[in-house]
């Protein structure tokens, strides 16, 4: 009996070691693949949790009042209409900004369509900082696809499946994200830093400048230099500059705009140059 | 007779592993669904080092093995983490409580606390210093130490959870016959 229980533990050691070894040395695109496959069987339960959600919501729906429901369908009929107006405006400087840039030869703008995900839910692990959403491979997301919502950047597509992604969120080592300070028209990296473990809206903005006129209070867009994020969404505001003489570069700390602990819908920005 | 109770026991056994696994899970699943722990006390609690000792306890090799691959490329799935980082981090402290379950009085609470409290302060431990040697940069600081004393107390309290969840649909939905009503020894199936 004792041999038996011996013999077991060597045949459960074996085959634990020979995974791990296995699962450690696959090249990324393997282990994105063996992810995907392993999250499959969560399939079920996020149908689940849709469901429930969806139920909850039409109950509540249901509750409220008719002339509550008719009285929100005007006031959202009025703002469309503002909308499309300024839509109409913006669509004539846009085509006067391409046709510059085109005679300037500089990059044009990437047109892309946004809609509208779920957050079904966070990384598992304490270390690290990104969210599930429900809009997958056969809703045209793709990897690097930027997430935002109407207060600023969120973050980046970082693994598809068929019908859920995964994005990094603006924080997490793996979403730098290139930013301009607007009144001062300097450029930096946004990146993690070890603050950002207790504050998650707290990242560093490094590579600014030694001589740096970035101060507290100004405002963070993204640049456009990256391919991933278009140019001028917001980010966020500069806290505090740290400057050092013996550095050629300025770091500071940077205030997100969108606390992404309280985020329930993103919006993914589909880009079809990518989705192609 | 003996032969019956015997495929009796091992369907048993097969419809307890089945039941670990789908409860590894659910619990997978709720936390990364469940924020509510992150938004009270700042840091997620793992529920696979309670199952792991609730297995490792009650169950055999074959399953805990079983439990800490599924469990941890599960968890990974759902992760930033490189695919099963945490299996061998598990499988260590399960291997360990299972190799010494005779040494722990496993029907007092305090001794399942304390296990599951050690079980959850080693394998985030572990997995980190795997993380950190196969070359990741996970976002740590002095707040980390907090986030683990909530996982380690949180782990603990979750494997008081898994026995009485566990052992409650053990007994309600197995067969018991009537011959074994005598037994005096609560371990008896490590009688060997």
């Amino acid at each position: 009996m004792g041999d038996m229980r011996k013999t077991s533990y060597q045949i459960a050691s074996g085959i634990v070691v020979a995974l791990a070894l296995l699962l450690f040395n696959l090249p990324p695109r393997s282990a994105t693949r063996v992810k995907g496959w392993a999250g499959h069987f969560f399939l079920p339960l996020f149908g689940l949790q849709k469901g429930l959600q969806e139920i909850s919501e039409k109950a509540v729906d249901s509750a409220l009042p008719r002339s509550l429901l008719l009285n929100e369908l005007s006031i959202l009929q009025q703002t469309n209409q503002m909308l499309r107006m300024e839509l109409a405006r913006l669509d004539g400087v846009a085509r006067e900004s391409a046709r510059l840039k085109t005679r300037l030869r500089l990059k044009p703008n990437v047109k892309g369509q946004s809609r509208l995900a779920q957050v079904v839910g966070r990384d598992t692990a304490n270390w690290w900082r990104t969210i599930q959403i429900d809009l997958g491979e056969r809703d045209g997301v793709r990897v690097n696809h930027p997430i935002w919502t109407e207060q600023g950047l969120v973050g980046r597509v970082t693994q598809v499946g068929p019908y859920r992604a995964q994005a990094a969120l603006v924080g997490d080592p793996s979403c730098r994200v290139s930013v301009k300070v607007s009144e001062t028209e300097e450029s930096g990296v946004l990146t993690a830093a070890p603050f950002t473990a207790v504050d998650p809206r707290l990242v560093s903005l490094i590579h600014l400048p030694s001589d740096t006129a970035t101060a507290p209070e100004n405002k963070v867009f993204t640049s456009g230099l990256s391919e991933f994020f278009p140019a001028n969404i917001p980010v966020g505001k500069i806290v505090s500059v740290n400057r050092s003489h013996d550095s050629v570069q300025t770091t500071a700390r940077v205030r997100l705009s969108v606390d992404s602990s309280k985020l329930q819908e993103v919006w993914v920005m589909i880009q079809p140059k990518m989705a192609n | 007779m003996g032969n019956d109770t015997t495929q009796n026991g091992k369907l048993m056994n097969w419809f307890h592993t089945t039941c670990i696994l789908l409860a590894a899970l659910v619990c997978v699943f709720l936390e990364a669904a469940v924020t509510l722990p992150r938004d009270l006390f700042g840091a997620q609690i793992n529920p696979l080092p309670a199952l792991v000792v609730y297995t490792a306890l009650q169950s055999n090799v074959a399953t805990l093995t079983l439990l800490v691959v599924c469990g941890s490329l599960w968890q990974s799935s759902l992760s930033a983490d490189p695919p099963g980082i945490a299996l061998l981090p598990l499988f260590l402290v399960g291997v360990f409580i299972e190799f010494n379950r005779r040494q722990f009085v496993r029907r007092e609470h305090f001794v399942r606390f304390t296990l599951g409290t050690a079980a959850s302060a080693s394998v985030p431990l572990l997995t980190l210093f795997l993380l950190l040697t196969i070359g990741h940069e996970p976002i740590l600081n002095w707040f980390s130490l907090w986030q683990w004393l909530v996982v380690s107390v949180g782990g603990g309290i979750s494997t008081l959870l898994a026995f009485l969840v566990l052992d409650w649909l053990k007994i309600a939905l197995s067969y018991n016959p009537k011959k074994r009503a005598y037994l005096m020894a609560p371990d008896a199936d490590d009688l060997e």
